[in-house]
């Protein structure tokens, strides 16, 4: 094995050539020199091709014993720096598995709060969906109730209209009838002045009578009787003329009476049955009294069940962000575990002596590592598996936020506007 | 509407902010890096409001908003991004950031947020 890492030794290629004969070297030179003088002593035993068999025997020997070399048959300088570089790699273990720890965590919290918030959301639309079912049936009780009332009040209106018009045709036969009636009682108002004419002329007969029998003197003295009796006669027919007026008047003003009533009686009938539509109306309108406020307090609901709704979808996709910081996470290791082998596959090369040692040890790679990161998860993930240990590490920043800002990290406030 | 030009390399990003905000009653507008998004720029894109990741292949964020800024005096940007760096944010605000958002943020908070930067939004 060839010599490396110290600055005056050089990796395998400064040594004088004489430091690095090993017994190994001399061994080989032994056998094939013990083969020569065989050979030249017993040469019809041991010829050429033997020699050629063991000299390609030693060469084979050489080959796999490159390819089998004990690490530590090296130097101890290669050893320590190899040892060191082992060491360390317990650290770069130890940061690479806080950082996926991190990147678990920060899924899992993302995952949990989506899916809390889509269990939310499910419930929301189930109450949302018991509500609008309700509303539904609901309605259609509304609208059943109204269609019968409305069908009732259709009825109701028909029969109305009905008892209207027989009401107002019977009516009318009866104004007539009674007008006739009326008329023909005024009819007999002339005849009362009529009567009072035929008074008057008796009673002015009778004075002329009993002027005429008191000139006749005591031969008038019967006619005079007679003027009397015609004279208290035509008194008589006076008031029988009188009272026959004030019968017709009476009469007819008692039919104008009955047929007032008759109206009356007629209106309070339409009247009764207006009444109870307006009821019926009346009744509806409660009804849809105490429908709109139900809308209002639904259409309340559902706009605050969609606000809800909306909220947690949106709160939802912003959990979706932990996927582009587990990305950045990931990278990160990503990069490191290819730097790790690299790192490594020349720490080998450089065992075997075909490479130069790496340009810096895994100690120096690790704290390169630092450079990259953009996240505090980073750094205290880094400070945690590197074996420090940091009061910020108890403080998920870079974890889901909750709903309620502000929010403030170890590294000032998570949200700052200048 | 106002309208909101989301710059992201994250895909994943751009969507959720794209839902969130539309969603939300914006009018969203993206571009893939910062390079992208200054080229939409001069192309006369004139957004209400800019929100921008920091670390972005091409042109990073800090880049985007001092070349933005020499286009839109006066349009808020906002840095939304996982860098935690106080450097950082202290450069982007040198450069004309109107805030900075560390990620993740809340839909319902980024919304709070960016009503407190666009008025009647």
């Amino acid at each position: 094995m060839k010599g490396w890492g110290g600055p005056d030794a050089g990796p395998g290629t400064g040594a004088p050539l004489w430091r690095r004969v090993t017994l190994r070297d001399v061994g080989v030179g032994a056998l094939l020199a013990l083969g020569l003088i065989l050979h030249s002593l017993y040469a019809e035993h041991i010829g050429w091709g033997e020699l050629a068999a063991l000299a390609i025997g030693l060469a084979a020997g050489l080959w796999l014993d490159q390819r089998r070399r004990p690490l530590l048959a090296g130097d101890h300088h290669t050893t320590r720096v190899v040892a060191q570089d082992i060491n360390t790699l317990r650290q770069a273990f130890g940061v690479l598995q806080q950082q996926v720890q991190a990147t678990i965590r920060t899924s899992e919290e993302a995952v949990m709060s989506m899916m809390e918030r889509m269990h939310r959301v499910h419930r929301s639309t189930l109450d949302l969906r018991e509500r609008i079912v309700e509303a539904v049936q609901r309605s259609q009780s509304l609208s059943t109730e109204s269609l019968d009332r409305a069908g009732r009040h259709g009825v109701a209106i028909s029969t109305l209209a009905e008892h209207q018009a027989r009401f107002e045709a019977a009516q009318r036969e009866n104004h007539q009838r009674v007008r006739a009636v009326a008329d023909r009682v005024r009819d007999l108002e002339p005849l009362v002045a009529t009567i009072s004419g035929i008074s008057r002329q008796t009673n002015l007969l009778a004075i002329n009578a009993n002027i005429e029998a008191a000139r006749a003197g005591p031969q008038g003295a019967g006619f005079k009787i007679v003027a009397t009796e015609v004279r208290r006669l035509s008194t008589l027919t006076a008031d029988a003329a009188e009272h026959i007026s004030t019968g017709i008047r009476d009469a007819a003003a008692a039919i104008d009476v009955e047929m007032a009533a008759a109206q009356r009686s007629d209106d309070e009938g339409s009247a009764e049955q207006l009444g109870e539509i307006a009821r019926h109306i009346e009744s509806m309108s409660h009804t849809l009294g105490d429908v709109v406020p139900y809308l209002g307090q639904l259409s309340g609901h559902m706009d605050g069940g969609m606000a809800v709704v909306t909220e947690d979808i949106i709160n939802t996709l912003g959990d979706m962000q932990f996927q582009d910081i587990n990305r950045q996470l990931l990278e990160q290791i990503s990069q490191a575990l290819g730097a790790l082998s690299e790192h490594f596959a020349q720490v080998y090369r450089l065992i075997d002596g075909d490479a130069p040692p790496p340009p810096v040890q895994l100690e120096e790679l690790l704290a390169r590592w630092t450079d990259n990161y953009v996240m505090h998860a980073q750094r205290v993930a880094h400070m945690l598996g590197s074996g420090g240990t940091t009061p910020e590490a108890s403080v998920p920043v870079d974890a889901p936020a909750p709903d309620s800002p502000p929010l403030a990290s170890a590294h000032g406030p998570r949200i700052e506007l200048f | 509407m106002k309208s909101v030009f989301l710059v992201d390399d994250s895909a994943t990003m751009l969507m959720s902010l794209k839902g969130t905000l539309e969603i939300s009653g914006f009018k969203v507008d993206t571009a893939p890096d910062g390079e992208a998004a200054l080229g939409k720029l001069k192309g006369g894109l004139r957004p209400d409001l800019i929100i921008t990741d920091i670390n972005m292949p091409k042109m990073d964020g800090i880049g985007l908003i001092r070349e933005a800024r020499k286009l839109l005096r006066f349009t808020p940007i906002l840095a939304l991004t996982t860098e935690s760096q106080q450097a950082r944010r202290d450069e982007a605000k040198k450069n004309g950031a109107t805030g900075w958002l560390v990620k993740p943020v809340g839909g319902a908070e980024l919304v709070k947020v960016i009503r407190q930067v666009l008025p009647g939004a």
